[in-house]
């Protein structure tokens, strides 16, 4: 824990002190170590060298006494042993005879012989060294000199090498300490450089600053690695500013977009509104509030079905999801409230816009209102109606006197022709003319007048079959032309037999009387288109130059006003009136010179469909 | 070794014993030691010190008749030693001389003696010595022994057997004389 601490204390301190710490606690601790290991080393070599000493002094000493002994003299024998004196840490020196002391030396009184031991033999003993060494002569033993040697030599020796390494150990710290001190620069400087730099670099935020580089060791590497960091890291800051320019660049020019786009909707008298892909209504413009009386926040995403006509809502909703669903545009016919609680009718239409993937970005609608235009719509058709049942009971009550004049003028040709001059049989054929055309126009007027009431139809009709009747009552004519027919398979439809016949009759019909000198080529086929059967009939006639092309649907349009051909002029009337009965919808396709084919599409289950849907599947391809 | 016997006592006629017996009579040499029929003390000493006196000279190879001829103690006249000086010599021999003892009435022929002891009864060395052959070391008991021109000569010291050396004879005599001898003599004459 305590240990930890101080490291951890440590850890803390800045580097120049570490430095100092660092090489003061080295040179110290190298310094004991080398301090204690000389004087350990030193105290054993000196302790073996002592002994051998001792030892080659002893014998000598022995050796010089072997006379002593052999004649019998302790003053001889004393006098070597006093010359020892000069050993001044050799307490005692004593020569033996047998058991017996034969000479000594002490260096002082207190100090006592040691005994003889039977070996030479050398050891140490309570700080002294004992020393036994047999005296010989002639390889006989005369006597033993022992020896007692004070050890305090060595603690006094080891007291002055420890006085030595602590004198030693203070310069050489001191030397240490200016040393690193001065030392710590080549460390602590660049490493100072580099955390200045790194605190202006943070505190500036400007990274082109660059770190000096003062070595070419790791710091210098250091230095180098920061520099290429902060070099990565400019260069990344750049294209990052860069892109946030772009992106704010962008953001201005869809938000400029936005605005134009809102001034404009805002400018309109239109009702405009824009949409979520998913439906969410994000943007209405100020016209709808002030038409609503409502704020934004009540009629945004789905808030708007509130202002709706409760008998539309259903039809408005799910046309809008199909639309969200499918992404078809959208057309809708609705009543909305108003502020004072008056409903009016509407127009809306809506289309998405995509993005490049193909994916719906946004909706953009607007809202037309038609109420005027609508209630118009109901009264011209009260008009229309009461114009057609008008039209219908006068052809029908026609049809009588004009019966009576055509069968009466035929009675007078055949009884009184001779009682009438040429001049009265001119007038007679002029009458009989006139009556026949007149029946034929009011037969024609009354099939118009009928077209448009369209029954109910449960069961599909075969068109095949139809067609066929169709053919069988045009026969004559088709001979007289020389016409050659034909036809694909034909669907079952869901249409009155008689008007379908109705519509094959008047369009063969046209075929065939409106040809050039080439014999009739006439081709009669059906395909699918989304939810409609469309039939074409394809001649090769005089053709129609596009500019008529509506125009011929009208009631007693002709084209060829010199009456080169024959006819009403009603029987393109009629059948558009019969197809518009069953939401369909009939064109054609023509040049002038090139022949014309003329196409009508009827729904494929019986409902009556929307116009638009009509429309874009009939030119969908 | 024999210092490590048990006993210092006498008595026992193991060689030996006899010498530390010499030994303790050198210590205390005038206490009345051991049996009367033993020799005196002062002669068990001399006995020894005649062998030891072996040890710190050399003596030259022509003192020898022959490498292996023994080294003969010969002592003129009547013997003071009794059997002390045998029991010294018994299996003692120096280098490859063998050690013996031989008691003598004239001055020996050359070779024949390598130490030749005289006692205090002769009454005239000088004439003795004179006579001599190198290569004899001469050990008597005669004051003015040494002036007479022999070369070791034992003394009475304050009832302590010691002796003189005339070194001028012993190189004359041809014998090398250890320095350590010469330190415990009591004097030198050179």
């Amino acid at each position: 824990m305590r240990r930890n601490r101080i490291i951890t204390a440590f850890r803390d301190r800045p580097i120049s002190e570490k430095v100092i710490i660092l090489t003061m606690v080295t040179t110290i601790a190298a310094l004991l170590l080398a301090g204690v290991g000389i004087v350990m080393v030193d105290s054993l070599l000196f302790r073996a060298g002592l002994k051998r000493d001792l030892a080659a002094l002893a014998r000598i000493v022995a050796d010089n006494s072997t006379a002593a002994l052999s004649f019998d003299d302790p003053e001889v024998a004393a006098q070597p042993l006093r010359a020892l004196h000069f050993r001044t840490h050799l307490d005692a020196a004593c020569i033996y005879r047998g058991g017996t002391l034969f000479a000594k030396y002490l260096r002082r009184d207190q100090f006592a012989c040691p005994a003889p031991e039977q070996r030479e033999s050398i050891r140490s003993a309570g700080g002294n060294l004992m020393l036994s060494q047999p005296i010989l002569l002639d390889g006989r033993r005369i006597g033993t000199l022992t020896m007692l040697y004070n050890l305090g030599e060595i603690g006094e020796r080891v007291k002055l090498y420890g006085t030595t390494v602590l004198i030693v150990l203070l310069a050489a710290s001191i030397v240490a300490f200016l040393l690193s001190s001065s030392l710590r620069s080549v460390i602590v400087t660049p490493i100072e450089r580099l955390v200045r730099a790194t605190a202006a670099v943070s505190e500036t935020g400007d990274y082109s600053i660059r770190a000096q580089k003062l070595s070419s060791d790791e710091l210098g590497l250091l230095v180098d690695r920061f520099n290429e960091m902060l070099a990565r890291i400019h260069a990344r800051d750049e294209d990052l500013k860069k892109a946030l320019a772009g992106r704010e660049a962008a953001l201005r020019e869809i938000e400029k977009e936005r605005a134009r786009f809102h001034f404009m909707a805002e400018s309109m008298p239109q009702k405009i509104f824009t949409a979520r892909p998913n439906g969410e209504v994000d943007y209405f413009n100020g016209q709808w509030m002030e038409f609503t009386g409502l704020t934004f926040d009540q009629i945004k995403n789905w808030g708007w079905t509130q202002f709706v006509h409760p008998e539309d809502l259903e039809g408005n909703l799910r046309a809008w999801r199909h639309s969200i669903e499918t992404g078809e545009p959208f057309h809708f016919e609705h009543r909305f409230r108003r502020a004072d609680g008056k409903f009016r009718w509407h127009l809306s239409r809506a289309q998405a816009m995509h993005d490049a993937n193909g994916a719906i970005t946004m909706w953009i609608g607007s809202n037309t209102d038609i109420h005027e235009q609508k209630e118009k719509e109901v009264e011209l058709q009260r008009a229309n109606e009461d114009l057609e049942q008008f039209a219908y009971s006068a052809s029908h009550d026609l049809q009588e006197p004009i019966r009576n004049v055509a069968v009466y003028s035929e009675l007078v040709a055949r009884r009184y022709r001779k009682v009438l001059d040429a001049e009265g049989q001119q007038f007679l054929g002029f009458l009989r003319e006139g009556g026949r055309r007149l029946a034929t126009l009011v037969d024609d007027l009354l099939a118009y007048t009928r077209a448009s009431m369209a029954e109910l139809i449960e069961t599909p009709v075969n068109a095949s079959a139809v067609l066929q009747t169709s053919l069988s009552n045009l026969a004559e004519a088709i001979r007289e032309s020389n016409a050659q027919i034909t036809y694909d398979p034909l669907p079952e439809v869901y249409m009155g037999e008689a008007h379908l016949q109705q519509v094959f009759q008047n369009l063969i019909g046209n075929a065939l009387k409106y040809r050039n000198q080439e014999p009739p080529q006439i081709h009669i086929s059906a395909v699918v288109r989304g939810s409609f059967w469309c039939f074409s009939v394809r001649d090769n006639g005089i053709g129609i130059d596009p500019q008529y092309r509506e125009k011929i649907f009208g009631v007693f349009k002709r084209l060829d006003h010199d009456h080169k051909y024959s006819g009403t002029g009603i029987g393109l009337a009629i059948c558009q009136r019969v197809v518009e009965r069953y939401g369909g919808r009939i064109w054609v396709e023509s040049e002038l010179g090139q022949g014309a084919t003329f196409y009508f599409c009827i729904p494929r289950h019986g409902q009556p469909v929307h116009a638009a849907e009509v429309q874009s599947s009939a030119s969908g391809g | 070794m024999a210092s490590r016997r048990g006993g210092y006592g006498c008595g026992s006629r193991g060689k030996p014993r006899m010498r530390l017996c010499i030994a303790a009579a050198a210590l205390l040499f005038a206490w009345p030691a051991c049996a009367a029929d033993e020799p005196s003390l002062e002669y068990q000493v001399k006995a020894a010190f005649l062998l030891n006196f072996t040890k710190f000279i050399e003596w030259p190879a022509t003192s020898f008749a022959s490498a292996d001829s023994p080294f003969t103690i010969c002592v003129l006249g009547k013997d003071p030693f009794g059997h002390a000086l045998d029991d010294a010599v018994e299996g003692e021999s120096v280098g490859a001389h063998k050690m013996t003892v031989r008691v003598i009435s004239d001055p020996p022929a050359p070779q024949a003696c390598q130490v030749l002891f005289m006692g205090a009864t002769d009454k005239d060395p000088g004439a003795i010595l004179n006579g001599l052959a190198p290569g004899i070391l001469t050990v008597g008991e005669h004051a003015g022994f040494g002036h007479a021109g022999g070369i070791i000569a034992f003394v009475l010291d304050n009832r302590r057997v010691r002796f003189d050396i005339n070194q001028a004879a012993a190189e004359r005599a041809g014998l090398k004389l250890s320095s350590k001898l010469l330190s415990v003599a009591r004097s030198v004459e050179r």
